[in-house]
């Protein structure tokens, strides 16, 4: 059984993938838990440091930074192990196996803040020859790497284009495999303005479980107009299944922009593409995760936005009998926790158990006790 | 699409209006939010009690095998007095039919029968968050169709007549002798009004409370069905025969033309109808039928009344006449029916998956009936394990029944017969009924001698040597033996099990066990009478009087399963299981030897390989000098039979040169004695051993034939034959015994 964990982050993104052969993989960091004692925000380096300690681990098979916006890798560079400079090594660090990083990442020009250490790492491994990925049309990369004096045949393997099965995982050996469906060709503007967005990594992920497939779309920060573009590219190419869900995590944090140009009144009405890739190829009972603050009852400007949501549940869950969920609101509004989705072979599943009780007590490590 | 609701029973209150204790409990948890996945919908309130709504979140995979949803609303109702589980109703309008739901007189809403414990056995540990974790929990494991249907799980919310039924045990696979028929129905009477009826094919030894004529039974078959087939009560005849139309029953057409021939017997006009409906299902559609739904109603009616009920007949002037034609307007409509509780009898098979253990057939002559065997025998013949055959010779006597399975009402009765008639009462109607052998097992009858051909396993539990021995050297039977009895204490049980080619013989482990006690410090005090402890005869396994029986019952058990476990593998086996004062039980399995035999004149000679190794050791370790000792061992005077058990070393006043020895005394009647106390004078001196030097066989010298001469006038005065052993090079040796003639 595989285990896809979101948490309650606000708007921002952190998905941690438990394969049933032990491997874990991370998608994106966000440590955006303030000191304030009334933050309903989790604090995220603690609780995958519990999960590493329970399992005897620490490292992740994989890491991915679907790109490089705040909400997405803050804090990351205080709780990973970076090869590239000792301030950022030391004990209690967490190791990573190999780095997922689209072509931006690499060639961004000064991002600025933690993205700029990430950057480093990203192209101090990619000169290494080893421990990172980079998800984009090789083409890209030839200059950066002329330019640092190394050449693209030398790296090829490291790059991974849309439309191709990340190497690394299969079905048979990990129970898993990864479909890149962005960056992709068509939105590549070399030496021109880079839409960080516009470049973020789209994946679809399908488990096995028995003879069961559940698929995941790992949606990123994805606007309408890539979607649009993902599903006329991946049509085109009729591979209509890799755009196949079980569930979805939503593109930003349940953003109108996601599904149109327009947020509509009570209700977004998506573009005809970005409707299909919900209505019809959404599987009965599919989850939708929004990875986001609560569902406002009023119009807002950030996101998540109720026109949206209404969308969401509307017209792609309840038709579905599936479950739409949002972190911040899991399982209560007031006390948000990790939200769990197990993958077995009767499909996904929404963890529902009690959390406290006799039964969370043994499984919790208790407050230190003794005198001061 | 929109979710469609049934409404809930009672009206709707301020959630501040309860009053049931639970009823506010539930509703101020769900309001001030501390019991997750649940949300309040309202509070109502019925003339038994206080309903609280609630909708609760489910752990519902995508592929669901039943449609259960994400969130399902629940309705509790709690009954005023806090005397019954709280029923759990589902409101949404097309919650499906599902395994595990309380059947009621409507079928919806449906009830989750969340519980297969009555309200008594539940409450010690209920709690309103244990429950409505319950409530979630069957949801979302119905989901998964991980709920499957037990075989009959209490319905709680139903009106039970207060009548148990007990039907043949299985009738869930075979189904009724006739589709239609009478079906012969006792009632159970012992002085507190009839409780239980009995339908099975079992004999009661109580005759005396069963009475055959105040209760009719009718059974009806169905087809076979996919899905649970009764899915509401029935209250009337008139809706049972609707609701079984479907299943291709006619049950007005049964009643009508099989209840009026009874008329004329006595007591049929008085009596009370049963009506057994046997629905056989399918595991889907068109596939095997793997089941029975079985269900029984009461028509607490004369039968006279109910013949005219359905229009079968009409009284006139207080005479009941059949009608030529039926009266069809009369269906019975006015007639109650009430289910009656149904349970299966016991059947080897049903026995069996009580004890979690597989059934078997094997055919077990168990010889002896006393307080093990008996025990034994009865664990063995309650877990479905075995067709039986018992012997015994003896009569159940008061002072048996302080440690026996049979209770007062045998006393004076054969052990054998008794038992046999106690084992045949446990299961119902079973083919392998048991035998019984009142008889003397050393001289046996030519019933038991055939009997004894044709088992699959003798089963010793007679407590006594010369019946082991007679089993194992004796008597014509292909069967393997396995010996299991007491030490003289009560402490220990024991087990001697033959392999399955007869190789080592119950007499042959025996000896090896003999071996271990002398061997094995753990085991010195086996064998030993207990100080305070009188033993009325003069054997190592005749019991002292002295035995609890709860260690009794302790080592029946153990013995029960060791015969069950050996059973099943070919091997021999020698293991002894010693209880500590609190009943601790601590096993020591010994490795057995492999048994060589030689034949000296009428002499049969067995020694096995553990006595060769002990003496090539004696051997080696004084090599280049000749050394020597005294043999211990058994000699079975009947059959002419010396069993070599085990050798002393040389006595340290021995004279041990290249070419001579000669064996002291030191320290040897002490040694032989420890023998003779631990083994309770089983093993003793049976003769001498001494060795050659390297490169000399085991041919007889000259001394060596005097010395033999030597053994012989010593053992002549005891009637024994002499033995000497002599052990050469590379586990060469020779066996003289009888006379020197005869080697």
């Amino acid at each position: 059984m595989h285990k896809l964990n979101f948490f309650p982050l606000g708007n921002a993104d952190c998905c941690r993938i438990d394969l049933s052969n032990g491997n874990k993989i991370l998608f994106d960091f966000a440590a955006t838990r303030g000191a304030d004692n009334g933050d309903r925000r989790i604090d995220l380096p603690t609780v995958l440091r519990q999960d590493l300690h329970y399992h005897r681990r620490s490292h992740y098979e994989v890491v991915a930074f679907t790109h490089l916006d705040d909400d997405h890798i803050c804090g990351s560079t205080e709780f990973f192990h970076l090869q590239h400079d000792r301030r950022y090594q030391g004990e209690g660090r967490i190791h990573i196996g190999e780095l997922w990083v689209p072509a931006a990442v690499i060639t961004e020009d000064r991002p600025g803040g933690e993205a700029s250490v990430i950057q480093k790492e990203a192209r101090y491994r990619l000169l290494q020859g080893h421990g990172i990925r980079v998800f984009s049309r090789p083409g890209r990369l030839q200059a950066w790497l002329a330019r640092n004096g190394v050449s693209l045949e030398a790296r090829r393997n490291l790059i991974t284009d849309a439309g191709q099965v990340v190497p690394g995982f299969t079905l048979d050996a990990h129970g898993v495999e990864f479909f890149v469906h962005s960056p992709f060709a068509r939105r590549m503007n070399d030496g021109g303005l880079e839409d960080r967005n516009q470049d973020s990594l789209v994946m679809q992920a399908t488990f096995r479980a028995g003879t069961r497939h559940t698929r995941l779309i790992l949606g990123a920060d994805a606007t309408h107009n890539i979607l649009t573009d993902i599903v006329q590219i991946t049509r085109q190419h009729k591979r209509e299944e890799r755009l196949a869900w079980d569930v979805f995590k939503l593109p930003h944090h349940c953003s109108y922009l996601s599904l149109a140009p327009d947020k509509g009144v009570e209700k977004t009405q998506p573009v005809p593409e970005v409707r299909w890739l919900f209505e019809n190829q959404g599987a009965h009972g599919a989850i939708i995760v929004s990875t986001s603050d609560a569902i406002p009852s009023e119009d807002s400007d950030l996101p998540p936005h109720r026109q949206a949501a209404a969308y969401y549940r509307q017209d792609v869950i309840r038709p579905k009998l599936g479950e739409f969920k949002v972190t911040m609101e899991h399982p209560t509004r007031t006390k948000p926790g990790p939200l769990v989705v197990h993958v077995d072979a009767l499909g996904a599943r929404v963890e529902k158990s009690g959390g406290g009780g006799a039964g969370g007590v043994v499984g919790t490590v208790p407050p230190r006790a003794g005198r001061d | 699409m929109d979710v469609q609701f049934l409404s809930a029973p009672g009206e709707v209150i301020e959630s501040g209006a309860l009053v049931v204790p639970n009823a506010v409990q539930l509703a101020r948890r769900l309001i001030e939010g501390s019991l997750p996945y649940c949300e309040f919908v309202e509070a109502r309130l019925t003339e038994q009690g206080e309903v609280i709504v609630v909708e609760v979140a489910v752990e519902v995979p995508q592929d669901r095998v039943h449609d259960i949803r994400p969130v399902e609303r629940i309705a509790v109702h709690f009954p005023r007095e806090d005397n019954a589980l709280p029923e759990a109703l589902a409101l949404r309008e097309d919650f499906p039919l599902v395994p595990h739901l309380n059947l009621r007189s409507q079928e919806k809403p449906r009830s989750l029968c969340l519980y297969d414990q009555s309200y008594d056995s539940v409450r010690l540990r209920w709690s309103i968050p244990a429950f409505v974790r319950q409530v979630r929990e069957w949801l979302a494991r119905t989901a998964r169709g991980e709920l499957l249907a037990a075989d009959q799980p209490l319905e709680p919310f139903l009106v039970w007549s207060g009548l148990r039924l007990i039907l043949p045990g299985n009738l869930h696979a075979r189904g009724p002798a006739t589709r239609a028929g009478r079906l012969r129905v006792q009632a159970l009477d012992f002085g507190r009004g009839v409780e239980t009826l009995l339908a099975s094919g079992r004999n009661l030894g109580s005759q005396d409370a069963s009475r055959n004529d105040r209760f009719i039974g009718i059974s009806l078959g169905g087809q076979p069905t996919a899905g649970r087939a009764v899915s509401a009560q029935p209250t009337s005849v008139a809706e049972l025969h609707s609701l079984l139309a479907e299943f291709g029953v006619d049950v007005l057409g049964v009643l009508r033309r099989i209840l009026p021939e009874g008329l004329e017997e006595p007591g049929v006009p008085d009596a009370r109808l049963i009506i057994l409906t046997w629905l056989p299902k399918l595991r889907h559609a068109g596939g095997d039928v793997e089941g029975a739904e079985t269900w029984a109603y009461l028509v607490d009616r004369p039968v006279s009344e109910i013949c005219e009920a359905v229009g079968a007949c009409q009284s006139h002037e207080g005479v009941m006449a059949r009608l030529l034609f039926t009266d069809e307007g009369r269906t019975g409509a006015e007639l109650p029916v009430v289910p009656l509780n149904v349970v299966g009898d016991l059947t080897r098979d049903f026995a069996a998956a009580l004890n979690g253990a597989p059934p078997s057939d094997v055919r077990v002559t168990a010889i002896g009936a006393g307080a093990l065997g008996s025990q034994l025998v009865m664990n063995l013949v309650r877990s479905g394990w075995g067709r039986w055959a018992i012997v015994d010779k003896d009569t159940l006597l008061p002072h048996n029944l302080a440690r026996h399975a049979l209770g007062g009402d045998a006393l004076g009765a054969p052990k054998a017969s008794a038992l046999g008639k106690l084992a045949d009462s446990i299961l119902e109607n079973d083919p392998g009924r048991p035998r019984a052998f009142d008889e003397d097992i050393l001289r046996p009858s030519a019933a038991l001698v055939e009997q004894l051909q044709e088992t699959d396993l003798v089963l010793d539990l007679s407590a006594s040597i010369p019946v082991a021995r007679h089993l194992a050297r004796d008597l014509d039977s292909s069967a393997r033996r396995i010996s299991l009895f007491f030490n003289p204490a009560g402490t220990d049980v024991v087990l001697l099990a033959e392999d399955a080619e007869r190789t080592l013989t119950l007499d042959l482990l025996e000896m090896q066990y003999y071996r271990a006690l002398v061997r094995q410090s753990e085991l010195r005090e086996h064998l030993r009478e207990l100080p305070g402890r009188i033993r009325y005869a003069k054997s190592c396994r005749d019991v002292s009087s002295e035995i609890p029986q709860d260690v009794a019952a302790t080592l029946a058990g153990v013995g029960a399963r060791a015969a069950r476990t050996t059973a099943l593998s070919g091997d021999a086996q020698i293991k002894i299981w010693r209880t500590a004062p609190d009943l601790c039980i601590t096993a020591t399995e010994l490795t057995l030897e492999p048994v060589r035999m030689s034949q000296h004149g009428d002499w049969t000679v067995y020694l096995d390989d553990g006595v060769l190794r002990t003496l090539s050791a004696f051997r080696q370790d004084r090599l280049p000098n000749e050394t020597g000792g005294v043999l211990v061992g058994s000699y079975d005077m009947q059959r002419k039979i010396l069993y070599i058990v085990d050798a002393l070393p040389s006595p340290p006043d021995s004279q041990e040169y290249p070419t001579s020895y000669t064996r002291g005394i030191h320290g040897l009647r002490e040694s032989v004695r420890e023998v003779e106390a631990a083994t309770a004078g089983n093993l003793h001196y049976v003769g001498e051993w001494h060795s050659h030097p390297e490169g000399y066989g085991c041919d007889l010298s000259s001394d060596d034939r005097k010395l033999f001469r030597w053994i012989e006038e010593q053992l002549y005065e005891d009637g024994v034959p002499p033995l000497m052993l002599i052990l050469g090079d590379g586990g060469t040796y020779t066996v003289h015994a009888g006379s020197v003639q005869s080697t």
